[in-house]
């Protein structure tokens, strides 16, 4: 069967929630081991107009625990959320400071729409530090509970910095008005375990658990530098915690680095109207038709309820885009057997999968009666959330992994261990074609057989890096660090590791093959933290549709969407009710991908919250702002230049023989209608060096286009024009930067 | 023949949408299709005929996480 063929009729998933493993024996005893090391009264408080105008600073190190005022040159320039985050950051470190500096911080900030529960997607928060990864700073989206209770607790932010001497748990209460620094000796690493735990032990009694989130990573964080950090919330109608992920660039990793072993929040209440809108109309009338919106037109259109982002998996294989044999090439023969229908049968379905409340597309979508077959857990039955996307394509597909319920226990680990699904999935297909190749074998990886698909040698692997031990603790350095170990060790040709290293400036690309997108290449590279999609999807604009023929279309594209894109992190929302659902009229609008409804529904969103009143230009201003000033910040902690946009050749065209021969009509095409060089009796060697020179030609072309586009010289820097449109010119040390680097 | 998103496809007697998106095979649902720069309804797609030398264009939304 192939991924086009009609879906087969699956059973529907059936579990007997009564047999799912319980975590909370031995409640008690860990409770009583807690110490309160640092007790601080606070006034709770509701946002009044989405701002609560102070933010919250812990030291871990000294225990001070701190109020600090919003200003009105913050809400103006940086509006919330990630602006917030990269703002708090710029002022706690210097250009000398890395990932483990105590100087470090972690920021969480919601931003002023998040917590509204008329609208779909509109409870996010930001997370920002300086990357172990890519030590500029990375910014990484999540939803669950924590941002919004934080908020109705009084809080448009929260700061930690400083360093532990001992494990602690932060706990904020937002209904008492305290806030502790708790020792926390006894408690359980992972956090499917240590989020039951908290939950239980923070909240008063059962219906107190839905007011309860815990942010936490798990044993893998500690022993790598790809650890994430989970947010909860209480799933009521399963009776379990469920996890979303602030995923990229190992805020994990600097979260345990900092002994902190959670954060907990108890907030009041959630009632419609706690941001204290000033139009509540307008929020409820939006959300009410995009509602109807989901209910009427969704299982015709993404399946977003059912499927979540899963169902692109067969899409992403249909147009030659999912990427397969790290990112070597773009379809397989069974995709069948991890495409959206398995993944609807094996979800359960009709049941609350909403990661805030008021989300009617509720993606989120939770596999019961998961019984693990390895690691410390085996034999429990779990609830895992999943797969998304990036989790069936990178744990999946790029590893050869076709295995359902194997790639569900990928998941698991991943989200239990604190491990960023979408980096584990590169770097695991990164050591697999290193296996290949022979530049990995059995005495190199202490004997694990890393063969396409092989998903217990992967999850032994990924057991290793949890326990710190073995080759388990070398993958967990990530693609980056790999290539130099390996060719310091004289294992394969460092050319050859640098070519197939899907990654840039640190961080590992995430799961969508660019080899035939310009407009992509750029989509990825020319990002501020590194290549998440987040920023600009244009694949199908510019591969499928050829809506962006020239340069300058291009430009264009990876102007408009990065920025648009950046705004839903300053704001609080999720992405996905943006294009995953579109009107049913949005196709005879004058720019159908940009659903401009949607983008309508934002405004008057921001506006009924905030009272301030803007408009599409306004919108891309106040992105643009926090993306050039992000953009100068990577400048000054020694990267954001021309040449931390170069990405690796894998990402850009093909690498080896066999890419080339799997897609030889392409590009001898391209070789004769657009080189101008006939292919005719070229060895393939000859045509690959042909080919690597024009592409990476014109990928230096489109740089050349889009720093113009955005107002930055061409070695990347913005210049002082741009930072006087932006406002930006009224912070002297950004201005001081940007000269120094001749913008 | 006609275009489709740029490329030739060969054209077939009572040739129909529905027909050019499984000879491309577009999967994708979140599509705008036009016929010489005339819309076609969703609904549509399995009757509106394509004429010979026809300009199609299979408008795919953005996707993707």
């Amino acid at each position: 069967m192939t991924p086009n063929q009609a879906a087969p009729a699956l059973s529907p998933c059936t579990v007997d929630y009564s047999q799912r493993t319980e975590y909370h024996e031995g409640l008690e005893a860990i409770r009583a081991a807690h110490r309160v090391l640092r007790e601080v009264r606070f006034s709770p408080s509701l946002p009044d107009k989405g701002y609560n105008n102070r933010t919250l600073y812990v030291n871990l190190g000294t225990r001070e625990v701190l109020e600090k005022p919003v200003t009105q040159l913050m809400k103006d320039l940086f509006v919330g959320g990630r602006g917030f985050g990269l703002w708090h950051l710029w002022h706690a470190v210097t250009p000398a400071t890395r990932w483990n500096d105590p100087e470090n911080e972690i920021i969480i900030a919601p931003g002023p729409v998040a917590g509204i529960t008329q609208y779909p997607g509109s409870g996010k928060s930001l997370v920002v530090a300086i990357s172990p990864q890519t030590d500029i700073p990375i910014d990484s989206n999540v939803g669950g509970y924590f941002g919004p209770l934080l908020k109705f607790s009084g809080f448009d932010a929260l700061e930690l910095q400083g360093k532990s001497d001992r494990d602690v748990i932060l706990f904020i209460d937002g209904q008492k008005g305290i806030i502790r620094v708790e020792e926390a000796p006894l408690e359980p690493v992972d956090s499917h375990v240590l989020a039951e735990i908290l939950t239980r032990m923070y909240a008063e009694d059962e219906a107190d658990r839905s007011n309860i989130s815990v942010v936490c990573t798990g044993a893998a964080a500690e022993h790598s530098l790809i650890g994430m950090l989970n947010f909860t919330w209480w799933d009521k109608r399963r009776g379990c915690i469920r996890l979303k992920q602030a995923g990229r660039g190992g805020i994990g990793t600097v979260f345990r680095d900092k002994k902190i072993r959670a954060l907990v929040c108890r907030g009041p209440v959630v009632k419609a109207d706690m941001n204290h809108p000033v139009d509540f109309e307008t929020l409820a009338k939006t959300g009410i038709k995009l509602h109807k919106e989901l209910r009427t037109l969704d299982d015709s259109q993404c399946k977003m309820r059912r499927n979540g982002t899963a169902h692109i998996v067969e899409i992403m294989d249909a147009y030659d885009l999912l990427p397969t044999h790290n990112f070597q090439f773009g379809s397989h023969p069974d995709t069948h057997k991890i495409a959206s229908y398995v993944w609807e049968a094996r979800c359960s379905q009709m049941t609350s999968d909403g990661c805030w409340y008021g989300c009617s597309m509720g993606c989120a979508k939770g596999a019961d009666g998961l019984v693990l077959k390895t690691g410390p857990y085996k034999g429990h039955m779990v609830t895992v959330d999943g797969p998304e996307y990036e989790n069936a394509a990178g744990l999946g597909s790029n590893a050869g992994v076709f295995d359902p319920d194997y790639l569900l226990e990928l998941n698991f680990y991943c989200d239990t261990y604190g491990i960023c699904t979408i980096t584990y999935g590169t770097l695991a297909a990164f050591t697999m074609e290193c296996y290949q190749r022979g530049i990995l074998n059995k005495e190199r990886t202490g004997g694990l057989d890393l063969t396409w698909g092989n998903a217990e040698a992967d999850l032994e692997m990924m057991h290793q890096m949890a326990r710190g031990e073995g080759f388990g603790l070398i993958a967990g350095q990530g693609v980056h660090k790999m290539k130099t170990i390996f060719a310091a060790n004289g294992w394969g040709d460092a050319q050859l590791l640098q070519d197939i290293g899907m990654e840039n400036k640190g961080l590992e690309y995430s799961q969508y093959l660019s080899k035939e997108s310009l407009a992509q290449q750029g989509g990825y590279a020319l990002t501020n933290k590194g290549p998440q999609h987040d920023e600009a999807w244009v694949i199908f604009m510019d591969m499928v549709n050829k809506q962006l023929p020239t340069f300058e279309d291009k430009a264009e594209a990876l102007y408009y969407f990065p920025l648009f894109r950046t705004w839903f992190g300053l704001l609080g929302f999720c992405k996905l009710p943006w294009n995953d659902i579109a009107p049913a009229d949005n196709g005879s609008t004058s720019e159908p991908a940009k659903i401009p409804e949607h983008v309508q529904n934002y405004l008057d969103l921001f506006t009924a919250t905030t009272g301030m009143k803007i408009d599409r230009e306004t919108m891309l201003l106040q992105s643009a702002r926090v993306y050039n000033f992000q953009r100068i910040f990577n400048i000054r902690m020694g990267k954001g230049l021309r040449a931390n946009d170069l990405p690796p050749y894998r990402s850009v065209g093909p690498v080896t023989r066999e890419e080339y021969e799997s897609r030889a009509e392409r590009y001898d095409k391209q070789m004769l209608e657009e080189i101008g060089v006939d292919p005719a009796g070229k060895p393939v060697a000859e045509k690959i060096a042909i080919t690597r020179e024009y592409r990476m030609a014109r990928y230096s072309k489109l740089c050349d286009a889009v720093y113009q586009r955005r107002g930055w010289t061409p070695d990347g820097v913005p210049t002082m024009a741009r930072l006087a449109e932006l406002g930006l010119d009224v912070l002297p040390e950004v201005v001081e930067i940007v000269q120094a680097h001749g913008g | 023949m006609i275009q489709v998103n740029g490329d030739p496809l060969q054209w077939t007697p009572g040739m129909t949408v529905r027909g050019v998106l499984k000879a491309k095979n577009y999967q994708f649902k979140m599509l705008v299709v036009s016929i010489d720069g005339a819309q076609v309804q969703r609904a549509d797609y399995d009757t509106a005929l394509i004429p010979d030398g026809a300009v199609v264009q299979v408008l795919h939304l953005i996707s993707g996480g």
